[in-house]
């Protein structure tokens, strides 16, 4: 019986080895050296930090405060235009990122709007069904009948909102945000592609490696798992203490 | 006394053609339990929820302490509803579930004032539990505590005890008359269950189709039902059809009995008023006894027709065997006369 057990562990486990420990050691191994180090005591690299980080700060409240009417108004409508607008939603993805992404541009360029506004808009238009769609699921689970029972109870439908409707959403607005919020912070190609100047951490990684500078590549990418394997971490231990796991 | 806090006046609703609420005209008293009795379907969660604010009327009127609530939304209305399924909020421990439509009220004292709601549905100690943690019966007491924590004008209760088995009912049910007449409030009551609307309402309005078939006491509607359709919803029956002429009623079978009715009629006779054995009456075979416990029914067989007999099991029918050939009969006063 053990002896099975052990045998359907093993394909799993040899995955996981092959593909991620392995990676890691290597990537960790690389990001040790003296070029790694160098990239990283450099401080523009940090400051590139910072600015992928706030960009996917923003992107990802941008994307919440548009997704979450839409992920209520489809939850709200008929199953049937709901199959449709959910459709719609994933839409974009039947098209390549690139012809998206120049689609934008040719939109974007004749207007002049290449600043970080448009690069910040650029990144919100792809990641909205990343939102959309954990919000769409958790918001179409919540029970009509708390919302009238908070209604009934006084709270008019604002305060319903904010006191019954938002806390019991939260794990559809946790999911969707870290879903965006992850991907954004790593994002490359796209931002330069609006504005050539807007360099962040995902194409300097991008760069490095194409310049063959291994270590330095490493050193970032490094850097990057672990503040977004510690923010979920966070996140976890969050949800957990508010008894919502 | 004549103070209605929820007056309706030829209140209509149409769902889809269909009329759910059909000029419904009620007045219901300040402190009183008053139950909207029928089959499901039969519009009384309608116009429960007409009243607390989440539907709307195509017609007529609804008051609430003398005001209109034409386009008065829900969470400007005096009143709290408990709903069918509890609709606690699972993200709030059950002294903020409570203490939800008082913190709305920006109330004082909220503390003080869960405490002794909780203390009156024998829930003290309960504050800090999960509503998700406690049984359907504890549910429902956080759901009546969280209604009548902020004392509203009139309760509303949507089939309230329907999702508990039939022993914690029965003490609910006691629990909830007692309930009411501690905070002297307005208890509006929805139920399909017509021993439930009995046993506790001070009035029923036995509903049907949209309509409101008859309202009156327990007795009233029990002992004295207006309309065929109540005779059969609240409790069961023997009905006889027939023609009158003033001093007896002819059925179409042959049967020849005693009431002052004339033209065509439905008589009843309720099956615990029927007497085996009598002597004179009507003869009949006992096609089966079902023993019930503290009664028994036996179901007798006179003629094409079929009877219902009920009396308590005192040992006077344990004699009574399938096959076996009696007498029903019944007092004149017992017979109840319907229009067809």
């Amino acid at each position: 019986m053990k002896g099975r057990f052990l045998s359907l562990l093993l394909p799993p486990t040899a995955w996981l080895v092959v593909f991620l420990v392995l990676p890691t050691a290597v990537l960790a191994v690389s990001a040790f050296s003296v070029e790694g180090l160098k990239a990283l005591a450099h401080a523009g690299t940090w400051l590139l930090f910072w600015r992928s980080f706030w960009i996917a700060v923003v992107s990802t409240a941008v994307c919440l405060a548009v997704s979450y009417p839409v992920a209520y108004f489809i939850a709200g409508c008929t199953p049937r235009w709901r199959n449709l607008l959910l459709f719609l939603v994933v839409l974009p993805f039947w098209t390549n990122l690139l012809v998206r992404t120049y689609a934008l541009k040719f939109c974007l360029d004749p207007i002049g709007w290449t600043d970080t506004g448009a690069v910040i808009f650029a990144i919100v238009q792809n990641f909205l069904p990343f939102m959309i769609l954990p919000l769409y699921s958790s918001i179409e689970k919540l029970p009509a009948r708390l919302l009238e029972a908070s209604q009934d109870l006084g709270a008019s439908p604002a305060r319903t909102f904010w006191k019954v409707t938002v806390p019991l959403t939260m794990p559809g607005i946790a999911a969707g945000c870290i879903l965006v919020f992850i991907p954004v912070l790593g994002v490359f190609a796209l931002p330069e592609f609006i504005n050539e100047r807007t360099v962040l951490i995902g194409s300097q990684i991008n760069l490095y490696y194409g310049q063959g500078n291994v270590g330095a590549g490493s050193a970032l990418t490094l850097v990057l798992m672990v503040f977004t394997v510690v923010l979920t971490w966070l996140y976890a231990r969050l949800r957990k203490s508010e008894g919502l796991v | 006394m004549d103070e209605h806090d929820v007056t309706l006046r030829g209140v209509t609703k149409t769902f889809g053609g269909r009329r759910a609420v059909d000029d419904v005209t009620l007045a219901i008293r300040r402190g009183e339990f008053f139950s909207l009795l029928g089959p499901s379907g039969c519009g009384k969660t309608t116009l429960m929820r007409m009243i607390a604010g989440f539907e709307s009327h195509d017609s007529g009127a609804i008051t609430l302490g003398g005001a209109d609530m034409a386009g008065v939304p829900p969470h400007r209305r005096d009143v709290n509803m408990v709903f069918q399924s509890y609709a606690l909020f699972p993200h709030l421990s059950v002294a903020e579930n409570v203490a939800f439509g008082l913190r709305m009220a920006k109330a004082d004292d909220v503390d003080g004032r869960v405490g002794r709601a909780l203390a009156k549905v024998n829930l003290a100690g309960y504050e800090k539990r999960s509503p998700t943690t406690l049984s359907g019966g504890e549910q429902q007491r956080v759901a009546l505590a969280r209604a009548i924590v902020t004392g509203p004008r009139v309760l509303l209760l949507d089939e309230p005890l329907s999702a508990l088995d039939l022993k914690l009912r029965k003490g609910l049910q006691a629990e909830l008359r007692r309930l009411q007449r501690e905070l002297a409030m307005t208890f509006v009551f929805v139920t399909h269950d017509q021993e439930e609307a009995l046993a506790m309402s001070d009035r029923i309005a036995v509903m049907n189709r949209g309509r409101v078939e008859q309202v009156g006491t327990p007795e009233e509607i029990y002992e004295r039902p207006s309309t065929r359709f109540t005779a059969e919803f609240v409790g069961s029956g023997n009905f006889f059809e027939g023609t009158g002429d003033g001093r007896t009623v002819r059925t179409k079978d042959g049967l020849t009995i005693e009431a002052a009715a004339s033209g065509d009629v439905t008589l009843l006779v309720r099956p615990e008023k029927m007497r085996l054995n009598g002597g004179s009456g009507f003869p009949a075979r006992v096609e089966e006894v079902l023993y019930q416990g503290a009664s028994m029914s036996i179901i007798l067989k006179a003629g094409e027709r079929r009877l219902l007999v009920e009396d308590a099991n005192d040992g006077a029918l344990a004699r009574v065997r399938v096959g076996e050939t009696t007498t029903v009969s019944w007092r004149p006063e017992d017979v109840l006369v319907l229009p067809r």
